[in-house]
């Protein structure tokens, strides 16, 4: 479980987020409701720890877990994904660099296999001319890797089996889902356990 | 662990001391007195009367005693020692290679010098555990003059690591090592120079290499720590057929100066030589490379690859790259690049996203635009 408490999110000297207090459960399908785009990213990004977003209040975890203490890529190697359709193209680094860096005793041959992903990417510059297909495959590649505790879901356009992979992994491990949206409602397939209104 | 006694000044006198507390022979008192002159005439930012010099050996030759290492007609053994037990070889080939450095910190080397390994591998032996040739300073403002005699006879083979530790004195340390390196036929050598010290410690390392026919070397500089590490590199590809592949990756961060000054001869038909220069320089910190590689006009079909990447980041940092490429034989092959880059903000916040950290992103761009 994490709670926030007297939440604020500064970006520029503007308030994005002002007072938020709300508890989020492990394990659960949390839906958050955002008034615009840059509420959304002001939550997203303060909790991955972009250090343009300035925050204050509490973050609470149930473990001994400090965020502050945390900067962005330890909070994300340990806790969050954001899965976004921010792919940047990463000139020189090659694919299977890139998947090495990040775990180097993975076989990734048979995960490019059960994703149904050409192994020719391999060879490429990550996100160089990949359709969005092969870029929502790839970042479920990243997260069967990296095993967060918490996906910040920000895919605009998801394709059905991102869900499907996703409903699977939860099933094996404690996954959370944040869902951002600026409707009122969501697919009813999808079980929601916790609603906030930012 | 004892504390080295120290001589002040690189003086005549200082070498006096040094070889009569050594009982060296006339010769090498003579080539020391010769080399401290010569190093006079040459270009020398240090305050030589100031530095402290040690009297006694502090090497240590990790792996000297191993049961795995053939120890039938190995020599290995520390530099002072083998001026006495081998000393015709060890006339033969000291100070052959070092002599012909440019640079003045070799000739205080060989004037200087107290400690060291020497080592031959006789021929066709094979030693597949890595030597470890680690040097250490153990007294405030020391300056450790090191030197490195390394013969490999036909068709032997062995890995070795150069290291360099020191515990934290206050005030500047300085390291000053000399490596000759003779590789014979046949003879395949990994060199890998990982010297992390603190960062009072000021390093300036000369590496010689000859080879003969057919004769590998493979030289890895990662990972370097010092505020300031000059390193001079001269390599003659002498035999036909003969390699070098020189990797270097150097990663600089606050107030850190690196230099480095490789020059390479292709003296004979089909030599290979192939450089990767990879330089990450941060915040205030300083890089400065030149080559020189001289392809002569007996080296036909000699083949040169050569490839820089330099990533600059956040503000004040430096680095130049002046590769020089000159080719005498219409028939040898070159293939050079040299490129410069600044990290862009989309890419570092996106693999920082994925758990990476900074000291991670820049090597995985330097390390992967390097082939």
């Amino acid at each position: 479980m994490f709670e926030l408490k007297n939440f604020f999110v500064k970006k520029d000297g503007i308030t994005l987020i002002e007072n938020l207090n709300c508890k989020f459960f492990s394990s659960a399908i949390n839906f958050i409701k955002c008034k615009s785009c840059e509420q959304k990213n002001a939550f997203i990004q303060s909790l991955i720890g972009n250090p343009q977003y300035e925050t204050s209040g509490k973050i609470l975890w149930d473990s001994k877990w400090k965020i502050e203490d945390k900067k962005m890529n330890k909070r994300c190697l340990e806790k969050f994904y954001w899965l976004s359709d921010f792919s940047p193209k990463l000139d020189s680094i090659k694919t299977k660099n890139f998947l090495f860096a990040m775990s180097p005793k993975t076989d990734y041959v048979s995960l490019f296999k059960s994703f149904n992903l050409e192994e020719r990417i391999m060879d490429e510059i990550v996100y160089n001319n990949w359709t969005d297909e092969e870029k929502q495959k790839f970042k479920l590649i990243e997260i069967f890797v990296l095993k967060p505790k918490n996906i910040f879901f920000d895919l605009e356009n998801p394709f059905d089996f991102v869900w499907q992979s996703l409903s699977n992994l939860r099933k094996k491990n404690s996954l959370s889902i944040f869902i951002f949206s600026g409707r009122n409602t969501l697919p009813k397939y999808l079980k929601i356990e916790s609603k906030i209104i930012l | 662990m004892p504390v080295a006694k120290a001589l002040q000044g690189l003086t005549a006198a200082t070498i006096k001391q040094l070889s009569s507390h050594n009982k060296e022979p006339v010769w090498l008192v003579k080539k020391r007195l010769l080399s401290r002159q010569l190093a006079a005439t040459k270009k020398c930012d240090l305050d030589i009367n100031n530095l402290r010099v040690p009297l006694t050996s502090t090497n240590i030759i990790s792996n000297s005693v191993s049961p795995q290492i053939p120890r039938k007609n190995l020599i290995l053994a520390s530099i002072d020692k083998s001026v006495h037990l081998h000393e015709t070889l060890f006339r033969q080939y000291f100070d052959k290679l070092a002599s012909y450095d440019q640079n003045a910190a070799s000739d205080y080397n060989t004037a200087f010098f107290s400690s060291g390994a020497f080592l031959q591998i006789p021929s066709g032996v094979e030693i597949k555990k890595t030597l470890n040739l680690n040097s250490f300073i153990n007294s405030p403002r020391i300056n450790q003059f090191k030197r490195n005699l390394i013969i490999l006879e036909d068709y032997s083979s062995v890995k070795i690591v150069s290291s360099g530790d020191a515990e934290y004195y206050p005030g500047i340390n300085r390291n000053f090592e000399t490596t000759e390196l003779f590789i014979k036929k046949g003879a395949v050598c990994e060199f890998k120079i990982d010297q992390k010290w603190h960062t009072n410690v000021h390093v300036f390392y000369a590496l010689n290499v000859f080879v003969e026919n057919k004769g590998k070397i493979l030289i890895k500089i990662e990972d370097t720590q010092a505020s300031l590490f000059e390193l001079s590199v001269n390599i003659t590809l002498y035999g036909a057929k003969s390699k070098c592949e020189f990797v270097v990756l150097w990663h600089t961060g606050q107030n850190q100066k690196f230099s480095k000054t490789i020059m390479i001869d292709l003296k004979a038909p089909e030599a290979e030589l192939n450089i990767q220069d990879g330089a990450i320089s941060q915040n205030q910190s300083t890089q400065q490379s030149n080559y020189q590689i001289n392809i002569g006009e007996n080296a036909y079909y000699s083949k040169c690859d050569f490839v820089s990447k330099n990533l600059i980041v956040g503000n004040d940092a430096k680095i130049t790259c002046r590769p020089e490429i000159n080719s005498q034989n219409s028939r040898s092959q070159v293939n050079s690049s040299c490129q410069f880059l600044a990290l862009n903000q989309d890419q570092e916040f996106y693999l920082q996203s994925r758990g990476f950290s900074d000291a991670v992103v820049h090597e995985l761009f330097i390390k992967n635009m390097v082939k």
